[in-house]
């Protein structure tokens, strides 16, 4: 872990490490849920007409992350991709629960997690292919808050698909572990780095979480595609300490 | 790449010695492939000397500043201006090119932005961010207000930081901006309550300002204050504050006669307080109904402290005070929920060094300062001429 701290450390200054590997969590047994709200929760606190996408959810993840973020009432909306098919899942209306109940009726039980309390107000939506879900995601205009997926070739294509189709704040990608030491596909990384994704923290030394630059410093992200770099993105950051009152 | 005066003149504010220049110059070709334009361009037509004026008038703080009065300083800033004319004319042979600059509006820059806005080039602003370890990249003029407070406005919306952190930082900023230097020093009390209070901006910081390029446009205060008051109406009282600093502009007196001249046309009540009259502008802000600004930056004191403010200039404050979302986020509230988003300003479009590239930039830095002793630097900046 050290030895791949360091190799990636060269590349990006000021890449976060965090290990949250016996927190566990309700999306997850490694605290990715607990990560990603911690990392998002301001822009998600302003932006709650936004929805997450999940590509291929692992089936050791219990839940959907989405309904974590329904129950704690910052989102309107989730779409829920799994790995057999393609399903659209959409709460209207977000209640705020006082514990985290999370029960699914659904007859993608074993795949999906949706709060009980939205049987009657969920709708889902099977689709026999990408293209299909893309046309459906054309229609509906969203924003996308967050897109989790594994490294795989179906995924990342879906992803480069959701691109062009709509505006992604930030990705999380789950297990890129290959290569020396661990450090995981730099091709992906440099890839979305042009794409103007910041590559902000590294969990549990193996998922990966990319944020736009407008999040971070403000800088346009499509700007990074036109200066033809993504060298330039490793110097994004946000102040030391999260002290924005005085120059750091 | 480089223009050759650079590395041969000593011009205006440019102090650097001129043996670390050569060795700077070298090292550059040498490492990092740097090319030297050489000077040839003799005269500047009468469109091309914007950049020029706006760097001769902000020099001698002086909005009517000519070559007959400040000779030296003109010469200089001239040898600048003809500069980039080169260098304009060096990239206009360039295809398929970013071109990287620094502050846009200056007489050394000035016609490099003018020909990249006009030809579409990829244009980027680089301005220095030493307090914060880096440099600062602006996609747009940092002189175009307007379009500085769509990025900023965005990055508040979309940002992530700790709330509780940058609430600090924000009311760490209402403190500074409610308590500064010039507030605390200039405290006589206006003469009475007005319904209106009109701040002025100051002419020789906003002379020479190209609109193409910043979407600003200085029509000057006299012709400012005739808009308001023809807006309003000559059924209220009126409060003009001009601005501090054109105290320090020698034309002052003659814009000051020109402003009381062009408000005689009006029968409503008119107070005009002078750049040098130490009247608390906070009282005059809170006491009125309405504050009026153009391009003054006081806009965002009126704002925190809780007035209506209409601002005529294309400014950020103008753009983030009337955003939708901004104001169906802050409601009622917005006085105070402006002050966070400007609070982003020590990491808004800053790129930071790592801590490598950071002792690079110090070793770099006391190799420069041991060529040159900075007594003998500050001394020269006092002079105008």
């Amino acid at each position: 872990m050290l030895l791949q701290k360091l190799v990636l450390k060269h590349y990006w200054p000021f890449l976060r490490f965090i290990n949250l590997e016996d927190i566990g969590g309700y999306y997850s047994r490694n605290g990715e849920d607990a990560l990603i709200l911690s990392v998002l929760f301001s822009h998600l606190l302003k932006n709650k007409d936004t929805h997450f996408v999940e590509i291929n959810k692992p089936e050791i993840f219990p839940y959907s992350l989405a309904t974590v973020f329904l129950a704690v009432g910052s989102c309107s909306g989730m779409l829920i991709n799994t790995r057999n098919r393609l399903v659209l899942s959409y709460a209207k209306d977000p209640v705020e629960l006082p514990g985290l109940s999370i029960i699914s009726e659904s007859k993608y039980h074993d795949m999906l997690g949706c709060l009980n309390a939205y049987k009657d107000t969920s709708l889902l939506y099977e689709y026999s292919s990408s293209e299909q879900l893309l046309d459906s995601l054309r229609n509906n205009q969203a924003s996308y808050s967050l897109v989790i997926l594994n490294l795989d070739a179906d995924s990342m294509g879906l992803l480069d698909d959701l691109m062009s189709e709509s505006a992604i704040f930030s990705i999380m990608i789950l297990n890129n572990r290959s290569g020396l030491f661990g450090t995981g596909d730099m091709k992906v990384r440099k890839k979305l780095a042009r794409k103007g994704f910041i590559f902000h923290t590294r969990l549990n030394g193996r998922d990966d979480i990319f944020v736009l630059s407008e999040l971070i410093n403000g800088f346009p992200s499509n700007l990074f595609a036109l200066m033809n770099t993504d060298s330039l993105q490793r110097w994004v950051s946000t102040p030391p300490g999260s002290d924005y009152s005085t120059p750091r | 790449m480089a223009h050759a005066s650079i590395f041969e003149n000593r011009e205006y504010a440019d102090h650097t010695n001129i043996a670390w220049k050569a060795a700077l110059k070298y090292i550059l070709m040498v490492f990092f492939g740097l090319r030297i334009i050489k000077a040839h361009t003799q005269y500047l037509t009468s469109e091309e000397v914007m950049g020029l004026q706006s760097s001769f008038i902000s020099i001698t703080e002086d909005s009517n500043a000519t070559e007959v009065k400040y000779p030296n300083v003109f010469g200089q800033v001239k040898r600048l201006a003809l500069g980039s004319k080169d260098v304009a004319e060096f990239i206009e042979k360039q295809k398929n090119t970013n071109v990287y600059i620094f502050n846009g509006r200056t007489a050394s820059s000035y016609l490099i932005t003018k020909f990249c806005v006009a030809n579409n080039f990829p244009l980027f602003y680089y301005e220095y961010a030493a307090h914060c370890n880096g440099f600062r990249l602006f996609p747009v003029a940092p002189h175009a207000s307007g379009k500085i407070g769509v990025l900023l406005c965005k990055y508040y919306r979309y940002g992530i930081f700790n709330l509780a952190d940058l609430r600090v930082a924000s009311n760490q900023l209402r403190k500074d901006k409610l308590n500064s230097d010039y507030s605390i020093n200039n405290k006589q009390s206006p003469i009475m309550k007005y319904d209106i209070a009109i701040f002025l901006g100051s002419d020789f910081e906003y002379t020479a300002v190209d609109f193409e390029i910043c979407d600003i446009k200085w029509e000057g205060n006299a012709k400012f204050c005739k808009s308001v008051i023809n807006k309003y109406g000559e059924n209220y009282t009126y409060a003009i504050r001009c601005h501090p600093n054109s105290a320090n502009d020698p034309n002052w007196g003659k814009l000051y006669e020109e402003l009381k001249e062009s408000l005689k046309v009006f029968s409503c009540h008119i107070d005009v307080y002078g750049p040098d009259v130490a009247v608390d502008s906070h009282k005059l802000i809170l006491d009125a109904d309405r504050v009026v600004t153009d391009l003054s930056t006081i806009a965002l004191d009126a704002i925190l402290l809780g007035k209506r403010v209409d601002i005529f200039g294309n400014t950020d404050i103008k753009h983030i005070y009337n955003n939708s979302w901004m104001n169906e986020v802050g409601g009622n509230y917005i006085h105070d929920a402006i002050s966070e988003p400007f609070s982003l300003a020590h990491n808004f479009l800053v790129f930071r060094f790592s801590y490598f590239e950071k002792i690079i930039c110090r070793i770099l830095f006391y190799i420069h300062r041991s060529f040159t002793k900075y007594e003998i630097w500050r001394g020269p900046c006092y002079f105008k001429n």
